[in-house]
């Protein structure tokens, strides 16, 4: 089978932007089994992060969109994860980045998400998504408002009301 | 869209084809219920829906997976089929869920039969295990009625379930195994030849 034919690739300046293969479950599984993924999702098991992945891909076909894994364009290091996601339960697309450790505090994270921006609304018609932070993780709060979200309503999910933030649209520009 | 570069599979009575979009209210409605207690379930709305997405995935991510099992005549989704591999599953699983509402009319023998023939013949498989739960008669009888035997020395996945292993595709050409499950199938086609006895998947 064609791998990720209904999953669309592209480049940022540094990053290369892909859906997920089974060779990342070992980086994906080193990230969400430690602390550093508790405003993420985790810590939790490796099965549990196999299913994730799984789902990452699997939600491309049943949405149309979705995340990808990161890659660092020169070595091809996995640096995170970023897209859309809607699973069910949520009203609307909401925007999500993740990098790993070693790869923070370098603007990576703006590039992936500014270059995610300009394609989602492009290709999906997403132009102002939300975001859902949890407030006292201020690192991640204070880089959405640099790029403009702002505060708004308790978005209602399955877990019940969540703090949310807003992006505003995208400016013109490339991806990079 | 994947379900377009998943294989089809052609049976008797029924067709398998990848799980698509449009198939999910039946997935959720069993997944939701007690019939998938021997599947991790029953599951709530996100999980439901996570793994249903998970399902279309490992066909990408493995390249192989669980077919949505459609009855041929008038393409009513039935249950599911195929291939199944997560990370801390020792082997690759042969795995069946039949919906409530069409268990007992031998569809999961006949798609599990199915698949198993594709997974030997096309993908080159050399043998197969199904994981099941010791109190879930219906699909040890299943995996017995498939020629598999409970193989007490393989691992399982995680203490609570039985390894039965399938016979390789050498042990099922020198014996009579899919002569029997070809005559049960027949059976379910044809009144004259309704099995006795209480009904299973």
């Amino acid at each position: 089978m064609t791998p990720h034919d209904f999953i669309p690739s592209f480049d940022t300046k540094r990053i290369h932007l892909r859906g997920g293969v089974a060779e990342d479950l070992d980086v994906l599984d080193t990230f969400f089994s430690s602390p550093e993924s508790r405003y993420v999702g985790g810590p939790r098991p490796r099965s549990e992060t196999w299913d994730a992945l799984c789902a990452g891909v699997g939600h491309w076909a049943l949405r149309g969109f979705g995340l990808w894994i990161l890659t660092d364009r020169n070595e091809g290091k996995t640096l995170g994860i970023a897209g859309l996601q809607q699973p069910e339960g949520w009203p609307e697309p909401e925007l999500i980045w993740v990098m790993f450790g070693d790869y923070t505090g370098q603007g990576l994270a703006t590039e992936a998400v500014q270059g995610i921006r300009r394609f989602v609304a492009r290709e999906h018609g997403v132009k102002t998504p939300i975001s859902l932070l949890y407030p006292e993780y201020k690192k991640v709060v204070d880089m959405a408002e640099k790029m403009g979200a702002r505060r708004v309503k308790d978005v209602l999910i399955p877990d019940g009301p969540v703090p949310a933030w807003r992006f505003p649209e995208p400016d013109e520009g490339s991806d990079a | 869209m994947p379900e377009r570069t998943i294989p089809v599979i052609e049976t008797e009575r029924l067709v398998l084809r990848g799980p698509a979009p449009e198939d999910y209210p039946n997935f959720k409605h069993t997944f939701s219920s007690y019939r998938s207690r021997f599947m991790g379930g029953p599951l709530n709305a996100y999980e439901t829906w996570m793994l249903y997405a998970a399902e279309i995935g490992h066909w990408q991510i493995r390249g192989y997976g669980m077919w949505m099992i459609h009855d041929r005549a008038t393409d009513e989704t039935l249950g599911m089929a195929g291939g199944w591999k997560p990370a801390q599953w020792p082997e690759a699983e042969i795995a069946w869920i039949i919906w409530p509402e069409t268990a007992g009319r031998g569809y999961a023998l006949e798609a599990t039969h199915a698949a198993r023939g594709y997974f030997y013949s096309t993908l080159g498989w050399e043998g197969a295990v199904s994981y099941v739960d010791p109190k879930n008669l219906d699909s040890i009888r299943l995996a017995e009625r498939l020629g598999a035997k409970k193989d007490a020395e393989a691992a399982s996945v995680d203490g609570n379930d039985v390894c039965y292993r399938h016979p390789s595709p050498a042990q099922l050409r020198s014996s009579q195994i899919i002569d029997g499950i070809e005559m049960e199938i027949r059976s379910y086609q044809n009144p004259l030849f309704t099995p006795k006895g209480y009904a299973i998947d």
